[in-house]
């Protein structure tokens, strides 16, 4: 079980290592269907558990990545794309938050390790998406830390026994879609004007 | 039922939009229709209501309350307006073709405040205002503009973020409750809030506290409170004036409805920690607030950083609770007329002047008489003057904070409000009534163009002198569930 957390958060560590935004848009997915895993070895067989797990594995593991990939298409991207920049300091600080959020599951949940651990993995997503949002200009970036954000409130929200009930959660999963097809329609946009194109039909039709 | 009709009603238009069944002219009509019989029914609901009632309906997920009922008579009286004005801007030719999408989302976006309004469910009403933000980001740069998109993608991020923090705090709230995975610590775990009413315990204290905490902050960084404000003068300044009264009246409304009914429910919980924290982003935005009017030269803008001054003074106000609690109600609703009739009054003068430049006017006024004097008088009521109702709130509220004991919140508040006023006076009134630089003739202004205004000073001037008895009633039931006595 426990390697499901590790795995998870190497998922939104080592795309900060590599310069490349199809492996942060990948890791989005793998983010998605780690979190249905953590759901399928922690939550007793339900309804609604099952409708939580096609929500994490269809939506966040396959939906995301490829709503994103179609919306960067034909998008110029920079060369050295990053979701953080190159700076020791930068990954100090990186390092620093991981540590900060394993402590502090550690310290509320005393008395449960499994819970610590998913705890602190939830808060290192919710913090070093913070780190990136904080630090980067790019749109792509600025997504994939918003959805790491959401992935991190989503594995807090899993730490609950009770399900949602069934009309929240099918608001819930609905405000993630949205989310990411208003997104998916910004990224060309902002990717274009970032890039010093003026044309205002180019960039708007 | 009929209350779902006011969810219902504006969907309609939406339908007939999508199907392509109304085009030009008449999709303005229908958005002006929908608003008008929303209207007409909150009114209808408004008089029929038996005070201290609360109605549930739909599973009790939504719910017919003093506080639901009093924001959607606001959010449906301002929403009418502002249709009028955008029907106005239509007609003039003031609005790029094309406006059926404009119109779409402007609906679907009032539709999800009305279900906000009415929400039993703290997540569900968490829905229903993500929904709503969701709609309204992209109506943001209508105007097709670069600096736009960029504004609607700030204010897209921060609003996601600050409802991401409230939906945290919620589920914090949630693992208090209920226990944890695996443990038989498991107990009774309710976020529908008439439940929460009755609840006695939130069970381990740690995360019930870590719970509020984030819902607080994030509902304050959605209603542009320090130290996330950064987006809102952007978002404001660059929307279309329709869009930025939208924003900063029906969906300030419903996040502060969602602000109140959290407070309400929570705060018996840990006073202290609820307003302590309140009254330091209060505190915080009404001083970053002020040091801002101080340098701008942009009207739009000014009022856009008086609404941080505006939001901080409610939050102050709401950290006091107690007796402060009629004033922050008041002060609330007064506000989404003040800000209604400002904005509104911008796209009037930018639309003739072309300029959004304070340095830029002189003797408004005298060029525009009707769009003058409701700017001069949204001004007046924007600085806290008499007779409006924002005056009587903020002087309940300043009192309450004097009874209170905070008496370092009180001299603080005093210095900066004195410092608002002389700024965004010694910038405003030139701007009103200084000599004109331009000496042709007065602009004719269509009624249409300034009709919500006037019905918007009418109500604020009410507000401040005379309410009905069912209005005052409303207001004083949804301060009791502030903790007013």
């Amino acid at each position: 079980m426990t390697n499901i957390y590790i795995a998870f958060v190497a998922a939104f560590l080592l795309p900060l290592l590599f310069h490349s935004w199809r492996v942060a848009v990948i890791s989005l997915g793998i983010q998605g269907i780690l979190m249905g895993l953590i759901l399928l070895y922690t939550h007793e067989r339900s309804a609604s558990m099952a409708l939580e797990a096609i929500n994490l594995f269809v939506v966040r593991g396959v939906i995301v990545p490829w709503v994103l990939f179609r919306a960067m298409k034909n998008v110029p991207m920079p060369p050295d794309f990053t979701l953080i920049r190159k700076s020791v300091l930068q990954w100090l600080i990186a390092f620093a938050l991981v540590g900060l959020a394993f402590t502090f599951g550690w310290k509320m949940s005393l008395k449960n390790p499994l819970e610590a651990i998913q705890l602190g993995t939830a808060t290192a997503a919710i913090l070093l998406s913070m780190h990136v949002l904080a630090n980067q200009s790019h749109p792509l970036a600025q997504v994939v830390g918003l959805l790491t954000f959401e992935g991190g409130i989503t594995l807090i929200e899993l730490l609950s026994p009770h399900a949602m009930p069934l009309y929240a959660f099918v608001g819930v999963s609905l405000v993630y879609v949205v989310l990411i097809l208003t997104c998916a329609h910004y990224l060309p946009l902002l990717a274009i004007s970032a890039h010093g194109v003026n044309a205002e039909d180019e960039v708007f039709l | 039922m009929i209350v779902l009709g006011c969810a219902l009603i504006p969907l309609v238009p939406v339908v007939l939009l999508l199907m392509k069944a109304l085009k030009g002219i008449n999709a303005s009509r229908a958005l002006v229709a929908a608003a008008l019989l929303e209207l007409l029914l909150a009114i209808f609901i408004a008089t029929q209501r038996q005070p201290g009632s609360a109605v549930y309906f739909l599973g009790n997920y939504c719910v017919l309350d003093a506080s639901s009922l009093l924001f959607l008579m606001v959010i449906s009286i301002v929403f009418f307006g502002i249709t009028l004005y955008i029907h106005h801007r239509i007609t003039a030719g003031l609005m790029p073709q094309a406006f059926e999408t404009f119109i779409v989302r402007v609906l679907l976006f009032f539709s999800s405040g009305v279900l906000a309004v009415i929400s039993n469910h703290l997540v569900v009403m968490w829905v229903f205002l993500e929904l709503g933000t969701l709609a309204l980001a992209p109506l943001i740069y209508y105007a097709r503009d670069i600096e736009a998109v960029r504004a609607s993608w700030k204010y897209l991020m921060f609003s996601v973020i600050g409802l991401g923090c409230n939906l945290l705090g919620l589920m914090c709230i949630a693992r208090a409750m209920g226990g944890a995975v695996g443990h038989d610590n498991a107990s009774h775990l309710t976020l529908f809030m008439n439940e929460l009413q009755q609840v006695h315990s939130l069970g381990e204290q740690r995360w019930w506290e870590l719970g509020l905490a984030l819902m607080v902050f994030g509902l304050g960084t959605k209603l542009g409170l320090a130290p996330i404000y950064s987006w809102l003068p952007d978002a404001y300044d660059l929307s279309p004036p329709s869009i930025t009264a939208l924003m900063a009246t029906v969906q300030f409304n419903c996040v502060m409805l969602c602000l109140f009914r959290e407070v309400g429910l929570l705060r018996s919980f840990d006073q202290t920690l609820v307003s302590d924290e309140l009254l330091i982003m209060g505190v915080l935005s009404v001083a970053v607030a002020a040091l801002k009017i101080v340098a701008v030269d942009n009207y739009k803008r000014l009022i856009a950083y008086a609404s941080i001054n505006h939001a901080g003074t409610i939050a102050i106000g709401l950290g006091i609770g107690k007796n402060a609690g009629y004033g922050v109600v008041l002060y609330v609703v007064s506000n989404a007329f003040v800000k209604a009739v400002l904005f509104l009054a911008c796209g009037n003068i930018k639309a003739h002047f072309g300029t959004k430049k304070i340095s830029a006017l002189r003797g408004l006024i005298r060029v525009m008489p009707f769009s003058g004097w409701a700017f001069m008088l949204g001004v007046f009521a924007l600085l806290g003057f008499a007779p409006f109702g924002s005056f009587i709130g903020e002087v309940i509220m300043l009192s309450a904070v004097v009874d209170s004991g905070y008496l370092w919140v009180f001299f603080t508040i005093c210095i900066i409000l004195t410092i608002v006023l002389i700024a965004s006076g010694r910038a405003l009134f030139p701007m009103i009534w200084g000599e004109s630089m331009d000496e042709g003739a007065t602009h004719n202004e269509p009624l249409l163009s300034n009709a919500a205004s006037m019905l918007f000073i009418v109500i604020l001037v009410s507000l401040g002198i005379y309410s009905p008895t069912f209005v005052t009633s409303l207001i004083q039931e949804v301060a009791i569930t502030l903790g007013s006595p």
